[in-house]
């Protein structure tokens, strides 16, 4: 029943946020990749927006009127949103914190800018953090965006309403942390897709509800009771990106017989296997939180093999017997670790598939075969 | 042999010393007798070979392709290498000034031009990287990239000591450096700076990530004095910078004089020759060498510009086109000049001078070429029309590199402003400019004519 | 194309059969079963247990079992050859590259939904040749030298082959430029399996000489084309369907679900 609260919730969260918006209030818009901090945000008195649709080919294609194919499609559906006008939460959008990440998600952020009919403010990340000169630099330009952000919405960002803040996003890190490692049982309680679900709706939903029904749902999971072990191979799902709604590969890979039980996404779910730590020096705290204590993105500097021994660890603490490497088309960074990770894996004797998509690929035959095999290998077929 | 080192400038004396090594080099990297016919021919057809200053041009290029090939065979006890760093040159400069032992160059610049252009032998290197993780496919990972692992992978280089690299245009040539780490054992580093600037930004901005970059570039220069052990001063770099600025104001000159000249006096394949010969590694010894080449190159030139003399007719339509020539493939630019179309000038970089009243080194290279001072299309866009104003435009050939997503992002906004600013026909190209075989002659014959018709029906 | 092949206990091949049944394939399944029965001299009941591999394998309601047509290569070309490591299969529409590690498939590569590096491919390039694709092999062994065809895409090479061909260069040496061509195709594909020295090559286009020749360049080594190259499929199937069958037999379970008939296939729009 917790799932019909907040599907009915985000039914009405436009709805709630253009009432919002006509007393006064500000949306903020922000790129996913976990690199903007969203307590900065909501301790502004403005609503936090992850732009994290995906899936659908007809936003991405809608995007190549103003990038080329080689631009992925998840950054193409973004500028297709806008285009399209159907989806409300593009619309309803008053500024975009863009992170300086990938060379895709630049793009977008810079042609938006260029366009000038949105305010972008474009969060600079140091992509190599091995000196103290580039922490300091992280912590400065999030204390502009405090800045830009109290001048935005008229109001003062007080360091307890950031504490205040940073100790509700640590709620729902933790709950997230805590359902997803219900996940390391025999018998998983939830499947992937309706952990991704869960954290694409934290990205709409208001914080403090989503907190509430992550409490309810965790208690609800963890109280039920665990089944014997399948033969169901469990997977992991390496990526740079899962859009809200590209789940066709996910239900896939149910239907084929096998289960993803963790991922590890960079723009696709928030990241939270740690809490920002709330004491101190607040924006050190968050420079280190965001910057530091986290698995990089592919494209930060000196990354790879830091994050291939994470996907290891993940894959000893879920039992995992196979890995589903899932890119987007033309997602330079990640592709150019496929060699490397697939190399490791099979020295440890994990089959690892990849797959490439383009947001049209799952309806393909082919793909069905791939992932068939794929179970056939980690199974058997005897 | 002999005849294809007199064609690229090498002259008797010189071709005593080199020929047993440049034989030895191109022992390594497989050409054979018949490769050296077919590459004196690609030089005459392609580049003015007439002109002295070319040939020399090409010589210091074949030169440093050796140098390199042979570098550890040769006794160099420190190799550094730097890939796609702006400013790397004046480093190397100072490293080889220093130490004998010391041998700094950049790649992959001058493989490009030998293997591809001169020798069109780049698709082995290609495919050997193919073979590792820049794999062929809707991908597209640039084959610059390509080049890079794909030489280092067939051993056509020896194995640096340190292989230094930048985030400024690219994130793909820093993650290929960490697999290069990873998978080699190589050691590298990378320059930085954070490219976060933001229309309402004021020049304390430029501080802020020029800052930055600064602070990297001396980490990064902290970096290279442990590896080759002696220590590198602002003196030592402003020397370099100053040995380096004769060179490199004549190269701007000589640029200046072609994109200001009708008839164009030389045609746009050698274009990225400019960029290449930017880019050399020299000495306090051998800078000299540069700057007579550079020099030569401009008093020819110039005589030419007198003369009136063009590779394509006067009043030929004028183009901008976006991205260097290609790297590895002069095909399309000759194919261009024949068909009478003058491209003038080849990408409309934004460049700062570097300045020399600064007392720090470090933040004026910083400055100059630490990328920090872009801000994107609301700031390229602007500049790409006023280039085009100022250099009397009729057509922009907006050839998109499709290996780069930085560049490639660009392409259709590009499009629309310059259709809708200033008129002007758009030839838009997906392009890939460091591989030759995307090369497609017919299309390209025919989207050219009707690009040129475009240009001239709008002249009259 | 359908194909069926029926096995007994000692693995012998009791009825082969090959049928072009285009567009039908699916309906028409059951009409080739009956065919390789009537061969076989045996009725349907008598089928201990039935697989359905490849395109299509879905919507065989006659079947016991549907199983990936990547782990039924394995298996058949396991069949061939003990020692294979690396088995490489191209097929009218795809190509696949298998690592095969004691006839259990291990890794698998895939080709792109382009035509090149397919029989499809030697199918536009024959057509365009005035030739019948079946010629290629025979043409490729009179010539005297390459002509090498640069172009990787079908349409472009088709262009790069024609022209060639009305320069005057020799209609031998193009063929085997485009042996060449799909051979470096796959063989880059199936690079990043690191395959052994054993491999066997199987599909319609390992009848082809040529290409055999082209691809032994490629990688390196010797390639070993098995009696029947388009049945490795369906014996692997058949060998995987024996598998299970006396696998279940020891459990004291039966093999297969009681009501099965020869259906033809029907749609559910």
């Amino acid at each position: 029943m917790e799932e019909t609260r907040l599907t009915e919730h985000l039914k009405n969260r436009p709805a709630q946020l253009k009432e919002a918006k006509k007393d006064g209030a500000k949306i903020i818009g922000y790129f996913p990749g976990n690199y903007v901090p969203e307590e900065i945000i909501y301790a502004s008195g403005a609503v936090p927006l992850c732009l994290i649709h995906g899936g659908n080919p007809r936003p991405a294609d809608a995007g190549l009127s103003v990038m080329p194919q080689v631009i992925c499609p998840f950054a193409r559906a973004q500028i297709g949103e806008r285009l399209l006008k159907e989806n409300p939460y593009y619309d309803l959008i008053d500024m975009l914190v863009a992170p300086v990440t990938c060379q895709h998600l630049k793009k977008v952020a810079e042609i938006w800018e260029y366009e000038g009919k949105l305010h972008v403010f474009k969060l600079g990340v140091p992509h190599q953090h091995n000196n103290d000169f580039e922490l300091e630099y992280f912590s400065d330009r999030l204390k502009a965006l405090k800045n830009r952000l109290q001048s935005f919405t008229g109001n003062e960002i007080t360091e307890e309403g950031l504490r205040q803040a940073i100790a509700l996003y640590n709620r729902m890190r933790r709950l997230l942390r805590k359902i997803s490692l219900l996940r390391r049982t025999a018998s998983p309680p939830l499947s992937a897709l309706e952990f991704i679900k869960l954290n694409h709706a934290s990205f709409y939903a208001d914080p403090v509800f989503m907190v509430e029904v992550l409490d309810s749902v965790y208690h609800e999971l963890e109280s039920k009771q665990a089944y014997a072990s399948t033969d169901t191979p469990r997977l992991l799902l390496l990526g740079p990106n899962i859009g809200l709604g590209d789940y066709a590969i996910l239900e896939l890979i149910e239907e084929t017989g096998a289960e993803v039980v963790i991922e590890e996404i960079c723009e696709g779910i928030r990241y939270y296997w740690h809490d920002i730590e709330n004491k101190g020096d607040i924006f050190q705290a968050l420079t280190r939180g965001y910057l530091l204590d986290r698995i990089p993105c592919a494209f930060m500097r000196y990354s790879t093999r830091e994050r291939l021994d994470f996907a290891l660890k993940l894959i000893d603490d879920f039992n995992v017997s196979g890995v589903i490497w899932y890119e987007l088309q033309c997602c330079e960074t990640y592709d150019s670790e496929v060699y490397y990770f697939t190399e490791k894996m099979s020295e440890r004797d994990i089959p690892v598939l990849v797959v490439e998509s383009d947001y049209t690929t799952a309806t393909g035959g082919q793909l069905k075969t791939r992932l068939q095999a794929f179970v056939e290998i980690l199974k058997g077929v005897v | 042999m002999i005849e294809l080192l007199k064609l690229l400038g090498f002259t008797a004396g010189d071709i005593n010393t080199e020929l047993p090594r440049v034989e030895k080099a191109f022992g390594k990297v497989g050409i054979i007798a018949g490769d050296i016919e077919a590459a004196k021919l690609r030089l005459k057809k392609y580049y003015d070979m007439e002109l002295e200053g070319v040939r020399k041009a090409f010589r210091l290029c074949i030169l440093e392709f050796v140098n390199s090939v042979l570098a550890r065979e040769e006794g160099k006890k420190i190799i550094i290498f730097g890939f796609m760093i702006p400013g790397f040159e004046t480093i190397g400069h100072v490293l080889m000034s220093k130490s004998r032992e010391v041998y700094a160059a950049h790649l992959s610049w001058s493989f490009l031009l030998i293997m591809g252009c001169v020798f069109g032998k780049l698709e082995p290197i290609l495919e050997a990287a193919e073979k590792k993780w820049l794999r062929a496919g809707a991908v597209t990972h640039c084959a610059n990239l390509k080049t890079l692992l794909g030489i280092v992978d067939l051993g056509i280089v020896p194995r640096p000591d340190l292989m230094v690299t930048s985030g400024f245009m690219c994130e793909t040539a820093p993650k290929t450096l960490d697999l290069l780490h990873e998978l080699y054992g190589m050691p590298v580093c990378c320059w930085d700076t954070c490219l976060d600037r933001g229309p309402e930004d004021s020049s304390e901005t430029k501080d802020r990530a020029g800052n930055l970059a600064k602070k990297n570039l001396r980490r990064l220069v902290e970096i290279i004095q442990e590896i080759v052990g002696f220590q590198i001063t602002d003196d030592m770099l402003w020397e370099a910078l100053e040995a380096r600025s004769r060179f490199d104001d004549i190269i701007s000159k000589l640029q200046r004089l072609i994109h200001s000249s009708d008839p164009l006096p030389l045609s746009p394949t050698h274009d990225n020759l400019w960029m290449i010969l930017s880019c050399l590694t020299f000495s306090n010894e051998t800078i000299s060498d540069a700057i007579d080449t550079a020099v030569t190159l401009y008093r020819e030139l110039q005589e030419r510009v007198d003369k009136g003399l063009g590779a394509v007719p006067k009043g030929a339509p004028r183009v901008l086109g976006e991205m260097f020539a290609h790297h590895a493939d002069p095909r399309l630019e000759h194919l261009a000049c024949e068909m009478g179309i003058a491209i003038v000038v080849a990408t409309a970089a934004s460049t700062i001078r570097l300045d020399r009243t600064n007392k720090d080194p470090y933040e004026a290279m910083s400055v100059a070429w630490g990328g920090s001072h872009s801000t994107g299309l609301i700031q390229s866009v602007p500049m790409q029309m006023h280039v085009c104003k100022k250099m009397n435009i009729d057509g922009v050939l907006e050839r998109y590199h499709a290996g780069c997503r930085t560049v490639a992002g660009d392409a259709l906004v590009i499009q629309n402003a310059v259709k809708k600013e200033l008129g002007i026909p758009v030839l838009l190209l997906e392009w890939e400019n460091f591989d030759p075989r995307v090369y497609k002659h017919e299309e390209y014959k025919r989207r050219l004519e009707v690009f040129k018709t475009m240009m001239t029906q709008r002249a009259d | 194309m359908t194909k069926v092949v029926i096995i007994d206990n000692d693995e012998e091949i009791r009825a082969r059969v090959i049928n072009h049944t285009g567009a039908e394939h699916r309906r028409l399944a059951n009409k080739v079963m009956e065919e390789a029965l009537e061969q076989g001299g045996m009725a349907f009941e008598e089928l201990t247990y039935v697989i359905a591999t490849g395109y299509g394998r879905m919507t065989i309601p006659f079947a016991d079992r549907n199983i990936s047509e990547l782990t039924c290569h394995a298996r058949g070309v396991y069949h061939y050859f003990p020692g294979v490591s690396l088995a490489i299969d191209i097929g009218g529409q795809d190509a696949k590259g298998l690592k095969i590690k004691e006839g259990k498939l291990i890794d698998f590569v895939m080709s792109d939904k382009c035509a090149a590096g397919t029989g499809r491919f030697l199918e536009i390039i024959a057509a365009a040749l005035g030739h019948k694709v079946e010629d290629l092999g025979s043409i490729s062994s009179r010539a005297t030298g390459k002509v090498t065809i640069s172009k990787t895409c079908t349409v472009f090479a088709r262009q790069e082959v024609v022209t060639r061909l009305s320069e005057g260069a020799s209609l031998e040496d193009i063929v085997v430029g485009i042996h060449d061509a799909i051979a470096g195709r796959v063989a880059s594909m199936v690079a990043r399996l690191k395959e052994g020295p054993n491999v066997l090559f199987t599909g319609g286009v390992a009848k082809n000489i040529g290409v055999v020749r082209a691809l032994e360049r490629n990688l390196g080594c010797e390639v070993f084309v098995p009696d029947e190259p388009l049945l490795s499929g369906a014996i692997g199937a058949a060998l995987l369907g024996k598998e299970i069958t006396l696998k279940a037999q020891a459990r004291g379970e039966p093999a297969h679900r009681e009501k099965r008939h020869l259906d033809e296939a029907t749609f559910f729009t």
